[in-house]
């Protein structure tokens, strides 16, 4: 596997050199420069993600893609005078902005309807289902534990669980949805 | 999207890659759009009625430069990383004053009784849509220019555009208005920048999105 670049003076010259070279029309450089660049588009948004809590939502890869296209299609905005690193991760922050505006309006975390009915099992008084249920929770980071616990099991709010946690609503969503996760995977298995 | 066709996508946006020299600066794309403005709205006065300046002429020098730093600003917004520097700010806020400041000093020098009045007189709304109307060609055109470029924060350079296009009709307004009352200018010229410039970042959130 090829090593990514380190960030900092060199990889700007590189992404420079290269971008200028692409927009004379060297389809080389060019490819140079996309390998180099998705990987340092894969850094920032995943951390990205993963600091706005909506990395359940919306996939990086989706954003690389979108980001690379729109490098492509706009790469006649980058003035060879100025630093690569700016122009990019601008594009990289709208790329990023414009998914998440999207998604407003749709705060709905899909949950997984088996793992609901699972979720449901202690209530109907299956002994087995709940002990089922309950080793795979108390299998689960206290985190998610506590998370899921405080709105799937007592019927509490997000925002009330966020409250009691002291976590951000994002978190306790995204604490749920890992759960979920994992509690699938431990039945599964 | 799997590592494969990743790689896939990289050889496809590579392939066939035709020249795409950098866009001339914000400044020079600036001073071109002005050009044209100034060219569409001497056309557009040849039509509509007009006359000799009767406003203080600084106040229209104010709404000349106003429109062009707008315009200076709005393209410099459109290029991802770049941001309008504190120079644009800077010429803008003292363009705004003088035009302003300019027409308060007139007004509150004056000794006439009823030079306030101006701003009772529901009529004056009539320039406030005669240069809103003027400066929609110029809009376009500068519209047109932005989205070719890449607008990061579209309701920000929105925001810049309507001020530009508000500014240029005001200043032609100058030219058919017959009412060169300070407190007629101040309001009824003056409001097309603050309601185009609300109404573009409005707009700019939408049609500048790419």
């Amino acid at each position: 596997m090829k090593r990514r670049m380190p960030a900092g003076p060199e990889q700007e010259l590189f992404f420079a050199s290269r971008m200028r070279k692409a927009q004379q029309g060297d389809g080389a450089a060019y490819r140079e420069l996309l390998e180099e660049v998705q990987s340092a588009l894969e850094g920032y948004f995943v951390r990205a993600l993963l600091r706005t809590g909506l990395g359940d939502r919306i996939a990086s890869e989706d954003l690389v893609q979108e980001t690379l296209l729109a490098i492509h299609a706009k790469r006649h905005t980058y003035d060879g005078e100025q630093p690569f690193g700016p122009w990019l991760f601008a594009i990289a922050r709208y790329k990023l902005i414009d998914a998440s505006r999207a998604l407003r309006g749709n705060r709905f975390i899909p949950f997984d309807e088996e793992l609901e009915s699972v979720l449901a099992a202690p209530e109907t008084g299956e002994p087995g289902a709940a002990a089922d249920v309950a080793k795979l929770l108390g299998e689960l980071p206290e985190k998610q534990r506590r998370a899921l616990e405080l709105v799937k099991l007592d019927g509490r709010s997000i925002r009330q669980a966020a409250k009691t946690t002291g976590m951000s609503e994002s978190a306790i969503k995204v604490s749920i949805h890992r759960a979920l996760k994992a509690l699938k995977r431990g039945r599964q298995e | 999207m799997s590592v494969e066709s990743r790689q896939e996508l990289l050889d496809r946006l590579a392939r066939d890659l035709p020249p795409a020299p950098p866009a001339p600066s914000a400044e020079v794309r600036a001073v071109a759009w002005g050009s044209v403005s100034a060219l569409i709205l001497g056309a557009a006065l040849m039509i509509a009625p007009h006359g000799p300046l009767v406003s203080p002429w600084l106040s229209f020098a104010a709404l000349a430069g106003l429109s062009l730093v707008s315009a200076w600003a709005a393209l410099e917004s459109a290029r991802p990383g770049s941001e309008p520097s504190g120079l644009h700010q800077f010429w803008r806020w003292l363009l705004a004053a003088d035009f302003v400041g300019v027409l308060l000093w007139q007004a509150l020098a004056s000794d006439d009784p009823g030079r306030f009045a101006p701003l009772g007189e529901w009529a004056g709304l009539h320039c406030t849509v005669t240069a809103i109307g003027l400066g929609l060609l110029p809009g376009l055109a500068l519209a047109w220019l932005i989205r070719r470029e890449a607008p990061t924060e579209p309701g920000k350079t929105g925001r810049l555009l309507g001020l530009a296009m508000a500014a240029a009709g005001a200043a032609a307004l100058a030219f058919c208005c017959r009412d060169g009352r300070a407190m007629h200018v101040l309001l009824w010229h003056g409001l097309p920048l603050v309601l185009v410039a609300v109404l573009g970042w409005a707009a700019g959130r939408r049609i500048l999105r790419w």
